[in-house]
């Protein structure tokens, strides 16, 4: 079920109506219900429900052996278990995926939210490895965990210490939380319909034919692709966040303002954060952080970024981006000191907002050079698109450039609403706060008109029924 | 007890609050509902008024400007003028939107009718042909707009009458229906009603400069001057003409769009062996009747036949339609004329195309008669 379509919407309204009206205690299986008959609702998935039930039943089985056997080696070997079965099934269906996509057995192997469950499964059995929380004993809270249906799709990846105690837990209704919850949606919905999709019209018509466009079409096309990555991905969590909050759930932030960070490292750290955490806390520490010297740290975050990579699909194209991002991290953390030095002696950093706005551009321009890879359909097509930005910047200003920019579909509407819905969407998220919470605070005289202005952009500018989120795919 | 009054109190305080939100985002479903309704840019729900009225207008071979309102009636409008067509004409054409320029002047025949639908798959192809069949008035001459699509098995368009095509399955041809019924009109017709794209289509269509055309009438001033589509006389369609003047970047940007977003033609990688049996009854089934069959593939721009070659590993199905037709066809001596490929015909370039898919009248009559303008061999086929 696509979160940006009525019936999701509707299945929503029914299922939060029902929670709230069902006594306490039979709410979360009635949220587990809801889980099983949203993932349910595509024909598609219906023959995943097996492996879905029988992945949760392994790992639930093996999470109870790792708690209470005392032999180490049992345990040991029960997460090894784990972590081949879980990531042998995503491995495979990401490798028959990525080579092999018209097969039936390559279908199979991917069901929807496998990536979420091996994750999210595999998190919790190395937390109970190592004695941070405890192994859930009742098997209908741990299957609520790992299949809840806001987080399945495109996650947030969420641990178990977050969800599970918040199953448990009473909810009563909130109005503000409630409400703050389906503003979330609704600005999900704004971001993805609006924004993103808006923006991967002219992003697909450039990277479909590279070769048919000049260096400042290609340009622009891979700008704008790095601004439909966030939106399209953050619109995901926020309606996540958001249907969350309806059912008095706080599940994790995913996204804290990436594209104004002013470093690399702190792009990281606010993108993508329930993946980036994972990765840190399950791969990078385990590989042993940062504490065996600079040398080894800096190999380990090439490993994490390489494997992060490669979990988007088996393509050289991921590889690359992933290494890239590595490579572009340890250099930024070589650098780091050196770039303070000469920051002091740069008069355009005396002005804070100007060296936040330059600082920002850069890690934005280093961050789409690697997305480039990302988004290219094949490594041939990623070296097209790099010679062709070199081409045709001759003039930028003639009637032919305006041509060629709206045979891109850069035309209409599409500007207003790229650069004036990121601009928006800024505006309202430069508070950091969550805008769950956020609009709360806003008075009502300027909240309602913000609710219409809203519901009456998607109303006339969405694009309805163009595609699902980009990250529904991994 | 007080608690218990608390607690009764803050759940309607708060049931209130959710009731009078509610009402306040009310008004815009409500509006757009209303909007789909009266706009009702394809005429779901306007459009049955109009039904009759508009196909006897065809009937007596009239011109009707403001035919997108009755794109979703095409089907219907094709069963009453079925029904009641008299005398029937020599030629008639059958196909989707890519067959449907092809007019009596493009093909210099005067008894001809175009019956091609919008969308059009084999389900209506073959559907069309029998709503003749089994009244038994069948003309001298099927022309069949053969798309590459036809021999695809899911390439089924929602608007196609699938018991039609299922019943001349059943009784002509033997054999059992492969479309699953999916969604009447009906559902499609409610779906369209609160449907924020057919929102957005409505939006478009209202602020199209119409001249004041708000329901299917009869031409009034030049024909070629019209700003609403234009359901010919002869069943052909002319685009209006801001459509048919588009500047050549328009066009393009057209063109490029269907190259990796090629409609039914992404990832079809060779032809359905089913299909192909299919349309191996129905020809021998055609010749049975007493009808001649023409195939004619309408060209694509070399823009996108390009694209295709260059990709044969995801177009394989579409690059190998026409041999695999022509070869059925030698079978059943069908005479076949065209290609897919602009770049084979004598005449025919990238600027009379209208968009990725359709090419001009003019582009096919070129293609059909070359730039002599005459084809003897082909008025035979058609029965001349």
């Amino acid at each position: 079920m696509n979160f940006v379509t009525l019936p999701f919407l509707l299945f929503l309204t029914v299922a939060a109506l029902c929670y709230y009206v069902m006594p306490k205690v039979t709410r979360p299986f009635w949220l587990l219900a809801c889980s099983y008959a949203f993932y349910l609702y595509d024909p598609e998935n219906a023959r995943f429900v097996a492996l879905l039930a029988g992945m949760t039943a392994a790992t639930y089985l093996l999470g109870l052996l790792i708690q209470l056997c005392g032999v180490k080696a049992v345990r040991v070997a029960a997460v090894a278990l784990a972590a081949a079965g879980c990531t042998g099934v995503l491995g495979c269906g990401l490798y028959l995926h990525a080579h092999e996509p018209a097969t039936a057995l390559a279908n199979l192997m991917v069901p929807l939210g496998s990536s979420y469950f091996t994750f999210a499964a595999l998190g919790y059995l190395i937390d109970v490895y190592r004695g941070k929380i405890a192994a859930e004993r009742n098997p209908l809270y741990y299957a609520l965990f790992v299949s809840f249906f806001p987080c399945i799709v495109t996650g947030p990846i969420e641990r178990a210490g977050n969800l599970l105690p918040q199953f448990k837990r009473k909810v009563t209704f909130d109005y503000d939380r409630v409400t703050g919850g389906m503003f979330r949606i609704l600005w999900g919905c704004f971001k993805k319909l609006v924004v993103a999709d808006t923006a991967g019209a002219v992003v697909g018509a450039v990277f479909g034919n590279p070769e048919q466009h000049s260096g400042p079409v290609l340009v622009l096309g891979c700008l704008l692709f790095t601004y439909q990555l966030y939106c399209d991905f953050s619109a995901a969590s926020d309606i996540a966040i958001g249907a969350g909050a309806v059912f008095g759930i706080e599940v994790m932030e995913n996204f804290a303002r990436p594209l104004a960070a002013p470093t690399y490292t702190e792009l990281w750290r606010r993108w993508h954060i329930s993946l980036s955490s994972w990765f840190r806390d399950y791969l990078y520490f385990p590989l042993g952080g940062s504490r065996k010297g600079r040398l080894r740290a800096h190999v380990n975050q090439l490993i994490v970024f390489a494997v992060s990579g490669l979990w988007h699909g088996l393509t050289p194209g991921y590889l690359i981006w992933g290494f890239l991002n590595g490579v572009f991290l340890v250099i930024g953390k070589e650098t780091a000191a050196l770039r303070a030095k000469l920051a002091e002696r740069n008069i355009l950093y005396r002005l804070a907002p100007l060296r936040s706005v330059i600082q920002g551009a850069i890690v934005y321009l280093l961050f789409t050079a690697t997305l480039v890879f990302f988004r290219a359909a094949s490594l041939a097509d990623a070296g097209t698109i790099w010679a062709g930005m070199l081409t045709g910047w001759t003039g930028l200003f003639s009637a032919s450039f305006t041509e060629s920019l709206a045979a891109a579909g850069w035309k209409d509407a599409v500007p207003f609403l790229a650069v004036g819905g990121a601009l928006f969407i800024d505006l309202l998220e430069f508070w950091r706060k969550p805008v769950n919470r956020l609009i709360r605070k806003i008075p009502f005289f300027v909240r309602w008109p913000l609710y219409y202005a809203l519901i009456i952009m998607i109303g006339f500018y969405g694009q309805f029924g163009s595609s699902g989120f980009i990250y529904q795919q991994y | 007890m007080k608690r218990f009054f608390r607690t009764a109190g803050s759940r309607l305080l708060s049931a209130l609050r959710i009731a009078l939100g509610a009402a306040l985002l009310a008004p815009l479903p409500v509006l757009m509902v209303w909007y789909n309704y009266t706009v009702d840019c394809s005429g779901y729900f306007q459009g049955d008024l109009y039904l009759r009225e508009v196909s006897n207008m065809v009937l007596a071979g009239e011109d009707i400007v403001g035919f997108e309102k009755m794109f979703n009636q095409q089907r219907d409008i094709l069963k009453i003028f079925a029904n009641n067509i008299d005398p029937m004409p020599d030629v008639i054409a059958l196909g989707s939107s890519r067959i449907m320029q092809l007019s009596r002047e493009s093909l210099h025949v005067d008894s001809f009718f175009n019956c091609s639908v919008t969308g059009g798959d084999r389900c209506d192809v073959l559907g069309t042909f029998y709503l003749f069949d089994r009244e038994d008035r069948l003309p001298q001459t099927f022309i069949i707009g053969f798309d590459p699509w036809l021999l695809r098995a899911d390439a089924i368009d929602e608007r196609s009458d699938k018991e039609l095509y299922g019943e001349f399955l059943e009784r002509c041809l033997g054999t059992e229906s492969d479309v699953e019924y999916t969604q009447s009109n009906q559902e499609a017709k409610w779906e369209a009603l609160y449907s924020p794209e057919y929102f957005q289509n409505n939006v478009t269509f209202a602020r199209r400069d119409t001249t004041g055309v708000d329901k299917p009438q009869a031409v009034e001033g030049d024909l070629y001057n019209q700003t609403t589509e234009v359901k010919r006389g002869d069943g052909s369609l002319l685009y209006d003409v801001n459509f048919r003047n588009r500047s050549m970047e328009a066009r393009l940007k057209d063109m490029n769009y269907q190259c990796g977003n090629f409609l039914y033609m992404e990832d079809y990688d060779e032809v359905d062996a089913e299909c192909v049996e299919l349309f191996d009854k129905f020809f021998a089934y055609a010749k049975e009747r007493g009808v001649n069959i023409v195939i004619i593939f309408t060209p694509y721009p070399s823009l996108v036949y390009n694209y295709c070659e260059a990709n044969a590993e995801r177009y394989g199905g579409f690059l190998e339609t026409e041999e695999v037709v022509r070869e059925l066809a030698a079978k059943y001596d069908i005479p076949v004329y065209g290609t897919y490929d602009a770049d084979a015909i004598e005449g025919v370039t990238d600027e009379d195309f209208y968009d990725g898919l359709h090419c001009t009248g003019e582009a096919i009559e070129t293609m059909l008669f070359g730039t002599s303008g005459e084809n003897a061999q082909l008025m035979a086929d058609l029965g001349y």
